[in-house]
């Protein structure tokens, strides 16, 4: 993306971000809140298209059209901040399941719900209606809801929030896992400690990317230091 | 603010539905709903009062072998159909049966109350039987079966989710207003309370359907047709009681149901 900005009426959210994403890079992005990072994972998912500045996901220009394109969709999966708002259908089952039904892999969808469920270990609660869920069991279903259809670019909005000590590690475990079957990961957070995974880091403050770099030097950098991040 | 306490713990009664506690609410929900069908459909159109007595009848011994608290919604029946049902008992003209100070009831006055109330009650006491079994999600679910389009149940079921998730939204703020206030509240204080509570609300709800519709259109909602349709299931042992009841019920009728109610 270059010069990316985005603002909600009068409210600028993200300004002149640039950057590019390689394929197979996992992505932290880190900042108080309200600094963009959902904002600008917004954009990553194709979901917001940015108001000034141009972006490009899978090499095509993103447009009002692009949000709806099927074969997008396809490649790229969003784990929302709220579980809640991920959650909507009348089972957990149906939940996972709706992506690989409405993106057209009608034959697999089951088996594919399945396997994301049992990955996640959730299956014993696939007709359980989401809302009698535990949040930490609410963030699992949800990460199953995008693992179902295996999109190769995953964008996680703050996927530890809520989470017990035991679901962090699962968490990571599966972050490992993804990273090594080459999955292109974008992982917004405000925990520093979460980014064992990185390989790249980028940290934003006032809607701009303040820092744009390797992981295990971000702990000495000194302009994040004077800025107060770290 | 006792009227929102009330509200909320009626939509949490609704929340609660126990499918385990009786024969009915094992019932798989598709097969009550076709159930339902024929019964409101025979209380549209039978007009013989015996009739539709008989199938109050059997709704009601449905009712107390498998969901006595069905009875419970009776108790509106009299107050709001009965404010209907009693002027017609006088201002239906017909044959008279005897008078009340200058007003003339008359038997077709009193048969078309009659016909009223019964209805009522059929309907009311068939469709809570269905709700008191069966949780709300199965209900809007099973409406695929009568061919609702899935964009349809889905707004539904999305309506029926969001309003718990509002409801403990609700109850959650009135908790932590009230472990703030301290001494009764003047009813004036209780509006300046709450009013703010209703706003959040309503932004909170607004912020929320956008990122919904984010979240279902990041997963393909609405770009492909091709959503498999829900396996459905039906009991047919059950719903055969039915079927013989509606053929016993057009009998008693005269056979001709397609003729007007009254």
């Amino acid at each position: 993306m270059t010069n990316v900005g985005y603002s909600y009426d009068d409210h600028v959210a993200l300004k002149n971000v640039t950057m590019q994403i390689e394929k197979g890079e996992v992505v932290y992005l880190i900042g108080e809140n309200g600094a963009g990072k959902s904002t600008l994972l917004m954009i990553l998912a194709a979901l917001y298209v940015p108001t000034t500045g141009t972006a490009k996901i899978f090499g095509k220009k993103l447009t009002e059209k692009l949000t709806k394109d099927v074969e997008i969709r396809k490649k790229i999966g969003v784990v929302f901040q709220d579980p809640d708002v991920q959650l909507f259908s009348p089972t957990v089952y149906d939940d996972v399941a709706f992506a690989p039904r409405h993106l057209g892999d009608d034959a697999n969808a089951e088996k594919m719900a399945e396997t994301a469920m049992r990955r996640m270990n959730i299956w014993h609660l696939r007709d359980r209606h989401p809302y009698e869920l535990s949040e930490g069991e609410k963030k699992r279903a949800s990460v199953a809801t995008v693992l179902s259809y295996e999109p190769e670019f995953i964008l996680f909005d703050e996927p530890t929030a809520n989470m017990d000590v035991k679901g962090r590690h699962e968490f990571a475990r599966l972050l490992h896992e993804l990273k090594e079957e080459g999955k292109t990961m974008v992982i917004a957070t405000h925990l520093l400690g979460d980014i064992k995974e990185a390989t790249r880091v980028l940290v934003m403050q006032s809607g701009e990317v303040v820092y744009d770099g390797a992981p295990d030097v971000i702990e000495n950098d000194s302009k994040l230091k004077s800025l107060g991040l770290l | 603010m006792k009227f929102v306490n009330a509200t909320l713990k009626s939509i949490k009664a609704i929340e609660k539905v126990d499918t385990s506690r009786s024969l009915l609410s094992r019932v798989n929900p598709e097969t009550k709903l076709l159930s339902l069908i024929i019964v409101l459909f025979l209380m549209i159109f039978l007009h013989s009062l015996f009739a539709l007595l008989l199938l109050l009848l059997f709704l009601v011994v449905e009712a107390l072998l498998f969901e006595r608290g069905v009875f419970a919604a009776w108790l509106f029946v009299p107050l709001f159909t009965g404010m209907i049902a009693i002027p017609a008992i006088f201002m239906v003209p017909g044959e008279p049966i005897f008078h009340f100070y200058f007003l003339t009831a008359t038997y077709e006055g009193l048969r078309a109350a009659a016909l009223l109330i019964i209805r009522t009650l059929i309907a009311v006491t068939a469709v809570t039987l269905l709700t008191k079994t069966t949780r709300w999600e199965d209900v809007i679910a099973s409406l695929e079966l009568i061919r609702l389009p899935r964009v349809f149940i889905l707004i539904l079921f999305l309506t029926f989710r969001y309003i718990f998730f509002f409801a403990r939204i609700i109850e959650s703020t009135l908790l932590s207003i009230k472990s703030r206030v301290i001494g009764k509240e003047k009813s004036t204080s209780t509006w300046k309370l709450y009013a703010p509570l209703i706003g959040n609300l309503f932004v909170k709800s607004y912020e929320m359907q956008e990122k919904v519709y984010m979240s279902m259109l990041s997963r393909g909602f609405m770009l492909t047709e091709s959503e498999k349709k829900r396996d459905v299931h039906i009991t047919w042992s059950y719903l055969a009681v039915f079927f013989a009841l509606a053929i016993v019920l057009v009998g008693i009728n005269g056979g001709a149901l397609w003729q007007l109610p009254l």
